[in-house]
């Protein structure tokens, strides 16, 4: 946390746009699929930390604290918008037959996942899927698989239990797993 | 245990959050079905590349409009 105070210790402006700007406005725009809204969402949470800068000195509940007024903040300015996601539900589980076995033959993806990510058109797709998800789904799915948050703090930041975090988080993989198979499987042999 | 059935405890099993006897119950599965196997692999490999991903950069316009917004804070007879 060194890094984001001046040399009295206290944190500027400048060093928290620097240093935590990117990480709010990724998670804004991930959690509201859009890039307008999402300038709008950081602008309000980093200057929101500027004027509470004097509340902070160091504390390493920093990054935590940005997370939670992120999501809030992000939350709210999708309830003002009031544009909740109508797309379909999609039902992930409907892989599977009634007897339980996989619909569809289950083929491996030709991707690595160590080096594609970083790669241009594969990160465009993953974004893509992710914009895609219904709001419900992408909240955990950007909080605990892109953020990297452990479910109890996501569910904490949603009010929502435990059980309902993993859930939609699983449903959520799915999904993504769905739309990512789609440019990755390898053909049939 | 159905493939289904895998799929459900998939996320427990994943965070080792099963006790000996599923995880058993589900590697026996595994070991029979290959399907399973390709779809336990694409699942993980579905959070590593989410994981990955890079972080776009503060778009220059937002760094603007926060330097006008503390300017006209500074600036304000309130401040």
């Amino acid at each position: 946390m060194d890094d984001v105070l001046d040399t009295d210790g206290r944190l500027t402006p400048e060093k928290v746009f620097r240093e935590h700007g990117p990480r709010v406005y990724n998670l804004a725009r991930r959690m509201l699929g859009n890039d307008a809204d999402a300038e709008d969402v950081a602008q309000d949470v980093l200057l929101q930390v500027v004027r509470k800068l004097d509340t902070f000195r160091g504390e390493a509940n920093l990054t935590t604290w940005l997370h939670r007024i992120t999501v809030n903040a992000a939350l709210a300015h999708r309830a003002k918008r009031a544009r909740r996601d109508q797309r379909e539900q999609h039902e992930p589980v409907d892989l599977f037959l009634h007897d339980g076995h996989h619909a569809q033959p289950v083929r491996p993806w030709s991707i690595n996942p160590a080096v594609q990510a970083e790669q241009h058109e594969t990160t465009r797709l993953i974004e893509q899927a992710i914009a895609e998800l219904p709001d419900m789904y992408r909240d955990v799915y950007v909080l605990a698989d892109v953020e990297g948050l452990p479910n109890a703090e996501i569910g904490d930041m949603l009010t929502l239990s435990l059980p309902a975090v993993k859930s939609r988080l699983h449903r959520a993989r799915l999904l993504m797993r769905r739309a990512l198979a789609r440019h990755f499987e390898e053909a049939a042999a | 245990m159905t493939c289904r059935e895998l799929a459900e405890i998939l996320l427990d099993y994943l965070d080792g959050q099963l006790d000996e006897v599923r995880c058993t119950t589900i590697r026996s599965h595994l070991d029979a079905c290959p399907h399973c196997v390709h779809f336990v692999q694409t699942y993980q490999i579905t959070i590593q590349v989410s994981r990955r991903l890079p972080p776009a950069p503060l778009p220059a316009q937002l760094l603007e409009r926060l330097q006008r917004a503390l300017e006209g804070e500074a600036n304000s007879p309130n401040s």
